[in-house]
C-alpha cells in the first residue's frame, strides 16, 4: 500500500492527522506526503513526522498532487489516499484491506466519514449525483451515526479521503481528472471506475473524521481560484457533461440551461447575485471550453465498458432528492423555524437569554416530547382552550358577519378581481383605488385554498393565541424570568382591544394584535443596531413586515411612521446613529411604497385611513384610553388593565433601565394622544375606533411593565419593608391579576355579539333572483340604530362585501344620498323614490331593529313605493319608478337629466319613460334602437371621466345626468354599444405596486449566508442555541 | 431611587392632563339629536267623492295653502289638481303662492275625485276641503270632508248598515299601480273580516265604492280599519240615513286616530239633539275606558260614564247629550287595557221634519296653524270654532284669510282667543264681521308659542228651511315642519 498525504494549509489538523495515522494498525509499505504550497508550516509539519515532502507550487490541485507523489515510490497494489484534515482510525486500513481482499472485484473503497469536531455526525457513506449534478450524500443534515448506515453497499463514488484505490485501475482510468482540481473530482473519479466495470464500494467499519477544510470553506482552494460554489457547480456540469452519452447529452444540455436560467433568477430574486452569475459561471465554463469537454468524453468512452443504464441504481433518484429537501423543511420546521438571534443584541437586554429555545437544535428521541412541554407551547395551548371556549357561539358553519365584520366573497379570485379592478360598485360607485387589506386578504386567502371565510377565521378567531406567541416572542427577547414573559404574553393576548376585536370583527385590529410585538422588537433591534453590520435586509424586512401588516391596517402606518420618525430623529440628534436614523426612515417609507397607490390617496385624503363600520362608542370617557381600553363591543370593564398601567408606570422609577422605559412610554403617550384624537373624531357621520393607537400604547407599555417587573424582588428585598414594598406588592397583583380577570370576563360574556355566524342572505330569496337577472340593481338596505339615527347602505343583491368595505364614495355623492335617504324616511313628500330610481335601486329593505317600526309606516305612505313584504325579518319595498343600471333617457326626460341636478319626478317619468338596456357583464355590447335626438344615455353610477361609451365605434360625448350620473348623448341612429372604463390608470399603479414590493422582498431576504465553503459545519447552527459543544470549536467560525 | 422619578411624575402627569382635555372633549358629529325638522316639500291629498247632481247636489272644494311662517323665505311651488280618473283631466286652481285660498273647485264635474298635489312652499300648508250640500232626498244635509293623503291605513269611526242606513266605503288609488287592501270591521256586536273585503284590489287611478251592508249587514255602531296590503289607499265614509218618514241626514265620516289608550275628540258642539260619542275596542282583549268631558265651564266625568266596558272587537256608544245641552265640548277617551279607537256623532234636533247629523272623530293637537278653507257666513249659516285645551292654559290666533275671487264684506282683524286650562271656548266666526254681512272667507288658527295643546273643530250648521244643515271638521294643523332623521352610511347594515 502506497499512501499519499497531500497538505495544503492543513496545519489545524495536521499534528491530529498525523499522529492518527501513526497509531494505525497497519503501517503503508510507503507513505508520500506533498505539499502543495501551505503559508503555515504545513510542511515543515510533514517533514517532522515523514522526512521527505514534495513541494510543489500553491494552486496545484489534489489530483496532480497524486500523480505527482506516485512518479517518487515504486508501483504498490493499492494507493491510499489522505487529505491533511483527516483524522484515520488505528483500524481504517485494515478495514479496508480486508474488504478489498474480500470482494477482488472492488476496485476503490472508501471510509465511513464522521465529523472532524463532533465524531456523533455522519459526513459520508459513499456520494453520487443526480440527472443535474446534485452531489448527494444520502444522508440528512446532521443525522446522528447510529450504525443505520452500517453495511457494506456499492456506491458510485467514495470521497478521496482515505480512499484505499487499486492502482492498475487507477492509472487504467487516468487517476484524479487535472481538470478537477478540487470539488467533484472524487465524483468522477469513482464514476470511471464504475463505468470501468470496477465496483466501488463503502466500508462502514473503515471509519475517518473528516474536517472537509475545503468544503466548509475554513481554506482557501488556491487549486482553482472563486467561490466554492462556484467552483463545484462548474465541476458537476463538467463532470455531468464529461460522462453523458451522446444521446443522454441532448437532453442534458437544455435541462442544464433551463436549470441555470430559474435557479439565477431566483438567486437574483434573493439578492443572491453573486450566486446567480456563479451559476453562470459554471455552464459557461464547461459549454465554453468544447474541446476539453470533448477530451474528457474520449478519455472516459475509452475505459467504459460498462452501459450508463447498468449505473443507474448508484445514482440519486428524484425521491432520494425529495427526501432529503424534506429532511431540510424539517430540520427548518423543528428548530430554524424561530427566529432565534443573538440575545445579547436585544431590545433593552436584561440578561442572557435561556432555556426556552436550548432543546431545539436537539433533534432525536424525545424532542415532540420537550416541544409540548415548552412553556411558550403551553402558553399556547392555553390560550387556545380559553378562545376555543370563549368562541363557543362563533364555531360552526356560515359566515362571520356583524359589528365591522363584513362577510366575504366566494374566492380568493374575487377579491383579487375586485382589487385589480379601477371601478368599485359600492353604493354609487367610486374610482378610487381599492384599500390595501383587499390584495392582503386576497394573498391570504389564496394560501388559505382561495376560501376568504377561512382567511377571516384564521385571522380573527386565531388572533388571540396568536397574539399570545408573538407576544412570548418578543418577551422572551426582553426578560429571563418565564412567569414575567408568561403574564405579558396573555396580558397582551387578553386586552380590551384583542377580544374586543373579536367581538366586533376587526380584522384590522386582529391583524395588529399579531404581528405588532414582533414589528416592535424588530424596530427596536433595527434602532439599536447598525444596519451596516447587521445587514440593511433587516431594515427591509421590517419595512416589509410592516407593509403586510400595515395592508391589514392602514390606520397602523401613520402612528408607526411616527414613531420610527422620532425614533431614528432621537437617534441621530442624541447617539449619533445616523445610519439607524437613515434605516428607521426607511421603514416609516416603505409601508407607503407597498401600499401604492392606495397610499398616496390615503394621504391627500386622511379619512381614508378609516376603513369600513368602525363600531365605536359615541362618548368614550377619555381614562378608558388611558386604562388601555378603547371602547366598543366586546371590552371589557376599563378598570381592568390599570394594575398594568401603573406597572409600566413603575418602569419609569428603575434606575438601570430608565431610559429604556422612557422610550415605551414615549411611544405609549404618543399613540394614546392619537388614540384620544381619534376617540373624538367622526368620519362620515361614524365615531373612529381608536383601537390601532392604544393597542400600540398597550405594547409600548407592558414593556415598560417588564422592565419594572425584571428583578423586581431583588431590587425591593435591598431596602426594609416600607410603603415602596406595599404599594410595589398591590400594583403587582393587580398587574398580575388583569389577564386573569380579563380570561374569565371574556369566557364568561362570550366572543360573539356582535360578530355571529350566520348562513342567512340579507335579501329574501326572490329579490335576490330578481336581482340577479338584471345585474347592476341596487338595494337600500335601512336599519334604524341604537342612538336613534337611521343608518344605511346602499349595495347590490349580495350586500356589502369585505372588498369595497373600505371604500367610499366622494363626499358630495355621499351628502347627496345621505339627503335622499333622510328624505325617503321622513314623510315630508319629496321624491325620494324617484331619486332612488335614478341610482338603479329597484328595493328599500327595512331592517327589523327598535324603531323600524314606525319606519315602516312611513315608507309605507311614501309616494313611489310600494310594499312587496310584511311581517317578515327584513320589509322590502319596490321603488316603482323604473330603475336600471342603464338607461336610455328620452328627449324630454334627457333635457331634464341635463339641465337639472334634482331628481326627476314621478309624472315626469310617467310621461316620459326610460328605456333600460340589459348592463350585463362587463364587455357586453347592448344594442341601442334607433330614436329621436337629443336621448341620452345614463349609468346609474357616478360621472367619472374614464368612462367611455361608443355606438358602432363612434364614442360618444359625455354628459352628466341629474348632477350626479356619468351619461352620454346617443345620436338619432342605434348601434352596438360599447361601455368601459379605462382601467390603464389602474393597472399602471398596480404594476408599480407590484414592482415596489417585490423590491422591497427582494432587498428583504436575507440573501445567501455568509458561508465561506459548500455545506455548513455541522454543528454552525448549534451556536446560536447557546449550547456548549464538548469539542474544539476554534475552527468552526461562521459569521 | 437615589433620584427623584421626575420621568414618573411627568408621564403621570401627561396622562392627567390628557384624561382631563379628553373628559372635555366631546364628538361633534351632528348627532344632537336623531332627527331634525324640516319642511314639507310635496303633497298629496284626495278628495275621494265630488257627487253633483243638477239642482239637488252641489260639491264645492276649497283649496289653500297657509300662510309662510315668519321669516321664512319662499321656494316657490305650485298647485295641480286633476280628477281622479284614468285620463286625469286637469282642474285649475287659482291658488299659486302661500296664504292663499280658492273656493268652489271641482263644481260641475259629476262624480269623480280630485287629486290635489302641491309642491314647494304651497305643499307644507296645503289644506282642501270638500263640502257637498244637498238640498232634498237621500242627500239632503251638509256632508263635509278634509280631504286626506293617500295612507296605508286608515281608521274610521262611524257609519251603520241598520234598515234605513246607506254606508259606502270609498277606496281610492291615485298612483300607478294597483293597490290592495283588507277591511276589517267592528260592530255593536262583533268584529268581522268577510272574506269579500280582503284583497280589494283598487286599480292605479281609479276608486271603488263598496256599500258596506253587501260586507256586514244590518249592523250599528261600525268601525272600519282599512288597511293596504301593497300600495297606498285614499279612503272616505259616507254615511245617509233616511227613515221612513223623513231625511235623518247625510255626512262624510271623518278619518279617526288609529287604537290608543288614550284620544281626545272634540268638536262636540252644544244644542239640543243626539251626542254620542263611540268607542271601539279593535284589541283581543276586553277594556274597560272612563270619559272625561272638557266644556266651556270645565272637565268633568258624566255619571257613569267613569268605567265602561268595552268588550274585545266592539263598539259601544256613550250618549252625552245631557252635558251638550248647555255647553260644547270634547271627550277624552282613557283606556285601562287595551288601545281604543273613538269618534263622535252629532244629530241635531232643530225645528222641523227634517234631521242631519254630522261626525267628528279623535284628533292630534294642533301641530301649528292650522287652515280652514271653506268658512261661510250668512244670515242661516253660522260657522264655529270648537277650541279645547285640555292639558293646560292655551292660546290661539284666528286670522281671516281671503279668498280669491270673494269680494264680501272686509273681515276685522285677527282675534286671539285665551283657552283656560281644562276649557273648551267657542268662536262664532260671524264676529269678524259687523251683523248681517255675507261673506266666504278662510281663517288659520294659530296656537300662539307657549300655549297649550289645543284641540279644534269647526262646526258648520245651516239653519234650512226644512230643518238644519250640519257638518263638523275636525281641524289638524298641516304638518309644515316632519321629523327627518339623521342619517348615515354604514356598510354594516347591508350585511346579513
Amino acid at each position: 500500500v502506497t499512501a499519499v498525504l497531500v497538505a495544503h494549509d492543513g496545519a489545524g489538523w495536521l499534528p491530529e492527522a498525523i499522529e492518527a495515522l501513526g497509531r494505525s494498525t497497519r503501517i503503508p509499505a510507503h507513505v508520500v506526503c506533498v505539499d502543495t504550497g501551505s503559508t503555515d508550516g504545513s510542511a515543515e509539519l510533514l517533514e517532522q513526522a515523514f522526512g521527505d515532502v514534495i513541494r510543489l507550487p500553491r494552486g496545484t490541485g489534489y489530483g496532480a498532487a497524486v500523480d505527482e507523489a506516485l512518479h517518487h515510490v515504486p508501483a504498490a497494489t493499492w494507493l491510499w489516499l489522505l487529505h491533511d484534515d483527516v483524522a484515520v482510525e488505528p483500524t481504517t486500513l485494515q478495514a479496508l484491506l480486508e474488504e478489498a481482499e474480500a470482494s477482488p472485484s472492488v476496485a476503490l473503497l472508501g471510509p465511513k466519514v464522521r465529523d472532524w469536531n463532533d465524531p456523533r455526525y455522519l459526513v459520508e457513506i459513499g456520494i453520487t449525483t443526480d440527472a443535474v449534478g446534485h452531489r448527494e450524500t444520502g444522508l440528512e443534515r446532521r443525522e446522528y451515526d447510529q450504525g443505520q448506515h452500517d453495511a457494506i453497499k456499492d456506491v458510485l463514488a467514495v470521497g478521496t479521503a482515505a480512499a484505499l484505490v487499486r492502482r492498475s485501475v487507477w492509472d487504467a482510468v487516468g487517476g484524479l481528472d487535472p481538470h478537477l482540481p478540487v470539488f467533484r473530482d472524487d465524483l468522477d473519479l469513482g464514476w470511471k471506475v464504475n463505468a470501468a466495470g470496477h465496483r466501488v464500494a463503502v466500508v462502514p467499519t473503515a471509519l475517518v473524521r473528516h474536517a472537509r477544510a475545503a468544503t466548509t470553506g475554513h481554506r482557501e482552494t488556491d487549486a482553482a481560484p472563486g467561490r466554492a460554489t462556484g467552483i463545484d457547480r462548474q465541476h458537476a456540469v463538467y463532470v455531468l457533461l464529461a460522462h453523458a452519452s451522446v444521446f443522454r447529452l441532448l437532453g442534458l444540455v437544455p435541462r442544464l440551461l433551463l436549470g441555470t436560467v430559474l435557479r439565477s433568477l431566483f438567486l437574483l430574486l434573493t439578492r443572491q447575485v453573486v450566486d446567480a452569475g456563479d451559476e453562470w459561471r459554471a455552464l459557461l465554463g464547461s459549454f465554453g471550453r468544447p474541446g476539453v469537454v470533448h477530451r474528457a468524453r474520449r478519455d472516459r468512452a475509452r475505459t467504459r465498458t460498462v452501459s450508463q443504464r447498468k449505473l443507474r441504481p448508484l445514482f440519486a433518484s428524484r425521491t432520494v432528492r425529495m427526501r432529503a429537501r424534506m429532511g431540510a423543511l424539517s430540520d427548518w420546521l423543528s428548530g430554524g423555524g424561530v427566529p432565534v438571534s443573538d440575545p445579547n443584541r436585544a431590545l433593552g437586554d436584561l440578561g442572557p437569554d435561556s432555556e426556552d429555545f436550548e432543546d431545539l437544535a436537539m433533534g432525536g428521541t424525545g424532542a415532540l416530547r420537550r416541544l409540548l412541554l415548552r412553556p411558550g407551547v403551553l402558553l399556547t395551548a392555553g390560550l387556545g382552550l380559553v378562545t376555543l371556549l370563549a368562541e363557543r357561539s362563533l364555531l360552526g358553519s356560515g359566515t362571520l358577519g356583524g359589528g365591522a365584520l363584513t362577510p366575504t366573497p366566494g374566492g380568493a379570485s374575487d377579491l383579487w378581481r375586485s382589487y385589480a379592478g379601477a371601478w368599485h360598485d359600492t353604493s354609487v360607485g367610486t374610482g378610487q383605488a381599492a384599500p390595501p387589506g383587499t390584495a392582503a386578504f386576497a394573498a391570504l386567502s389564496t394560501l388559505l385554498l382561495g376560501k376568504p371565510g377561512l382567511a377571516v377565521d384564521t385571522l380573527l378567531l386565531a388572533s388571540v393565541p396568536l397574539a399570545g406567541v408573538s407576544a412570548y416572542l418578543a418577551a422572551s427577547r426582553m426578560v429571563r424570568h418565564l412567569y414575567l414573559r408568561l403574564w405579558a404574553a396573555a396580558t397582551w393576548a387578553l386586552l380590551p382591544a384583542a377580544t374586543g376585536a373579536i367581538a366586533a370583527g376587526r380584522l384590522d385590529a386582529a391583524a395588529v394584535q399579531i404581528a405588532l410585538p414582533l414589528l416592535v422588537l424588530a424596530a427596536g433591534r433595527l434602532l439599536t443596531d447598525d444596519p451596516r453590520v447587521e445587514g440593511w435586509w433587516r431594515a427591509w424586512a421590517l419595512g416589509l413586515g410592516l407593509g403586510v401588516t400595515c395592508a391589514f391596517a392602514p390606520q397602523l402606518w401613520p402612528l408607526a411612521a411616527a414613531v420610527l420618525l422620532v425614533g431614528g430623529v432621537v437617534n441621530l440628534a442624541v447617539r449619533g446613529g445616523r445610519r439607524q436614523g437613515v434605516a428607521a426612515l426607511l421603514v416609516a417609507v416603505v409601508p407607503g411604497a407597498m401600499l401604492y397607490p392606495w397610499s398616496l390617496g390615503a394621504l391627500a385624503h386622511p379619512s381614508r385611513f378609516v376603513i369600513g363600520a368602525q363600531v365605536a362608542d359615541a362618548d368614550l370617557p377619555a381614562w378608558h384610553l388611558v386604562a388601555l381600553s378603547p371602547g366598543g363591543p366586546g371590552a371589557p370593564a376599563a378598570f381592568l388593565m390599570v394594575g398594568v398601567v401603573l406597572a409600566g408606570l413603575a418602569g419609569t422609577v428603575r434606575v438601570d433601565f430608565r431610559r429604556l422605559a422612557q422610550v415605551c412610554w414615549g411611544i405609549a403617550l404618543l399613540s394614546l394622544g392619537l388614540a384620544l384624537l381619534l376617540s373624538r373624531v367622526t368620519v362620515q357621520g361614524q365615531p373612529v375606533w381608536p383601537g390601532l393607537a392604544v393597542q400600540v400604547a398597550a405594547l409600548a407599555i407592558l414593556a415598560a411593565a417588564l422592565v419594572a417587573a425584571s428583578g423586581a424582588r431583588t431590587r425591593l428585598a435591598r431596602s426594609s419593608f416600607g410603603w415602596r414594598q406595599l404599594l410595589a406588592g398591590i400594583v403587582a397583583t393587580a398587574a398580575a391579576l388583569a389577564p386573569v380577570a380579563a380570561g374569565c370576563v371574556w369566557l364568561v360574556r362570550g366572543a360573539d355579539d356582535p360578530v355571529h355566524r350566520t348562513d342567512q342572505a340579507v335579501l329574501p330569496a326572490f329579490a335576490r333572483a330578481e336581482l340577479a337577472a338584471q345585474p347592476g340593481l341596487r338595494v337600500l338596505v335601512l336599519r334604524p340604530g341604537a342612538d336613534g339615527r337611521l343608518g344605511y347602505a346602499l349595495t347590490t343583491a349580495d350586500g356589502s362585501t369585505l372588498d369595497v368595505a373600505g371604500l367610499r364614495v366622494t363626499s358630495a355623492q355621499s351628502a347627496a344620498l345621505d339627503g335622499i335617504v333622510a328624505d325617503l324616511a321622513s314623510p315630508r313628500g319629496s321624491n325620494a323614490a324617484e331619486a332612488l330610481s335614478t341610482r338603479a335601486v329597484r328595493y328599500v329593505a327595512l331592517r327589523s331593529a327598535p324603531g323600524s317600526a314606525a319606519l315602516e309606516s312611513v315608507l309605507d305612505a311614501q309616494s313611489g313605493l310600494v310594499r312587496r313584504t310584511r311581517a317578515s325579518r327584513i320589509e322590502l319595498w319596490q321603488v316603482l319608478a323604473p330603475s336600471a343600471r342603464l338607461q336610455v333617457l328620452p328627449r324630454e326626460l334627457a333635457a331634464a337629466a341635463i339641465a337639472s341636478n334634482k331628481a326627476p319626478t314621478s309624472e315626469l317619468l310617467v310621461s316620459n319613460p326610460p328605456t333600460a338596456l340589459p348592463a350585463g357583464p362587463e364587455g357586453a355590447h347592448p344594442q341601442v334602437s334607433h330614436g329621436t335626438d337629443g336621448r341620452l344615455l345614463v349609468l346609474a353610477d357616478a360621472a367619472d371621466e374614464h368612462w367611455k361609451a361608443s355606438i358602432d365605434g363612434t364614442s360618444l360625448p359625455r354628459q352628466k345626468a341629474w348632477g350626479w350620473a356619468q351619461a352620454f348623448v346617443l345620436p338619432a341612429s342605434g348601434g352596438r354599444l360599447t361601455l368601459s372604463y379605462d382601467q390603464t390608470g389602474r393597472h399602471v399603479g398596480l404594476v408599480v405596486q407590484g414592482i415596489l414590493v417585490l423590491l422591497v422582498a427582494v432587498l428583504s431576504a436575507p440573501g445567501a449566508r455568509r458561508r465561506r465553503g459548500l455545506e455548513d459545519d455541522v454543528d454552525a447552527d448549534d451556536e446560536e442555541s447557546g449550547h456548549d459543544e464538548p469539542h474544539g470549536r476554534t475552527l468552526a467560525v461562521t459569521t | 431611587m437615589s433620584r427623584p422619578p421626575v420621568g414618573t411624575l411627568a408621564i403621570a402627569i401627561v396622562l392627567l392632563v390628557g384624561t382631563a382635555v379628553g373628559a372635555s372633549v366631546h364628538r361633534d358629529d351632528g348627532r344632537r339629536g336623531s332627527s331634525s325638522q324640516v319642511e314639507v316639500v310635496g303633497a298629496t291629498v284626495v278628495c275621494p267623492d265630488l257627487r253633483q247632481a243638477k239642482d239637488l247636489l252641489a260639491t264645492r272644494v276649497s283649496v289653500g295653502s297657509g300662510l309662510l311662517p315668519e321669516g321664512r323665505a319662499s321656494t316657490g311651488g305650485a298647485i295641480d289638481a286633476r280628477r281622479l280618473t284614468q285620463e286625469g283631466t286637469s282642474v285649475d286652481v287659482p291658488v299659486t303662492k302661500a296664504g292663499q285660498v280658492a273656493v268652489g273647485l271641482g263644481t260641475g264635474t259629476t262624480k269623480d275625485g280630485l287629486v290635489v298635489s302641491a309642491t314647494g312652499d304651497l305643499a307644507a300648508g296645503l289644506e282642501v276641503e270638500q263640502v257637498t250640500r244637498g238640498e232634498r232626498g237621500l242627500n239632503r244635509g251638509l256632508a263635509g270632508l278634509r280631504c286626506e293623503p293617500p295612507k296605508p291605513d286608515v281608521w274610521f269611526e262611524g257609519g251603520s248598515t241598520m234598515l234605513g242606513n246607506e254606508t259606502t266605503l270609498v277606496l281610492a288609488n291615485v298612483d300607478d299601480t294597483p293597490t290592495t287592501v283588507n277591511i276589517t270591521i267592528f260592530t255593536a256586536k262583533h268584529d268581522l273580516e268577510p272574506a269579500q273585503a280582503q284583497g280589494i284590489v283598487v286599480r292605479p287611478h281609479t276608486r271603488e265604492q263598496i256599500a258596506l251592508d253587501t260586507l256586514a249587514p244590518d249592523e250599528d255602531l261600525l268601525a272600519l280599519h282599512v288597511q293596504s296590503t301593497r300600495g297606498r289607499i285614499a279612503a272616505g265614509l259616507r254615511h245617509a240615513l233616511k227613515t221612513v218618514r223623513a231625511t235623518e241626514g247625510v255626512d262624510w265620516v271623518p278619518q279617526t286616530q288609529p287604537p290608543a289608550r288614550q284620544v281626545i275628540v272634540p268638536g262636540f258642539a252644544s244644542g239640543r239633539g243626539l251626542r254620542a260619542l263611540y268607542v271601539t275596542n279593535p284589541g283581543s282583549d276586553d277594556t274597560t275606558v272612563s270619559v272625561k268631558v272638557t266644556t266651556e265651564d270645565g272637565e268633568f266625568v258624566p255619571s257613569g260614564d267613569d268605567a265602561i266596558d268595552v268588550p274585545h272587537g266592539r263598539t259601544v256608544s256613550v250618549r252625552l247629550d245631557d252635558v251638550t245641552l248647555d255647553s260644547a265640548l270634547a271627550a277624552t277617551v282613557t283606556s285601562d287595557g287595551a288601545p281604543v279607537v273613538a269618534g263622535g256623532f252629532a244629530k241635531d234636533y232643530q225645528e222641523g221634519p227634517v234631521r242631519e247629523f254630522a261626525y267628528t272623530a279623535a284628533a292630534l293637537p294642533l301641530s301649528g296653524p292650522a287652515l280652514v278653507t271653506d268658512v261661510v257666513i250668512d244670515r242661516p249659516t253660522e260657522s264655529t270654532l270648537i277650541l279645547t285645551a285640555p292639558d293646560g292654559p292655551a292660546t290661539v290666533t284666528v286670522i281671516p284669510v281671503p279668498v280669491i275671487g270673494q269680494s264680501g264684506a272686509k273681515p276685522s282683524g285677527a282675534k286671539t282667543v285665551k283657552i283656560a286650562a281644562g276649557r273648551t271656548a267657542i268662536l262664532k266666526l260671524s264676529t269678524f264681521f259687523r251683523p248681517g254681512a255675507n261673506a266666504q272667507l278662510a281663517v288659520e288658527v294659530r296656537p300662539e308659542p307657549g300655549s297649550g295643546p289645543v284641540y279644534a273643530a269647526r262646526y258648520l250648521r245651516e239653519h234650512g228651511a226644512h230643518g238644519p244643515l250640519t257638518t263638523l271638521l275636525v281641524l289638524e294643523g298641516p304638518a309644515q315642519l316632519v321629523s327627518r332623521p339623521v342619517v348615515f352610511s354604514d356598510p354594516q347594515v347591508g350585511t346579513p
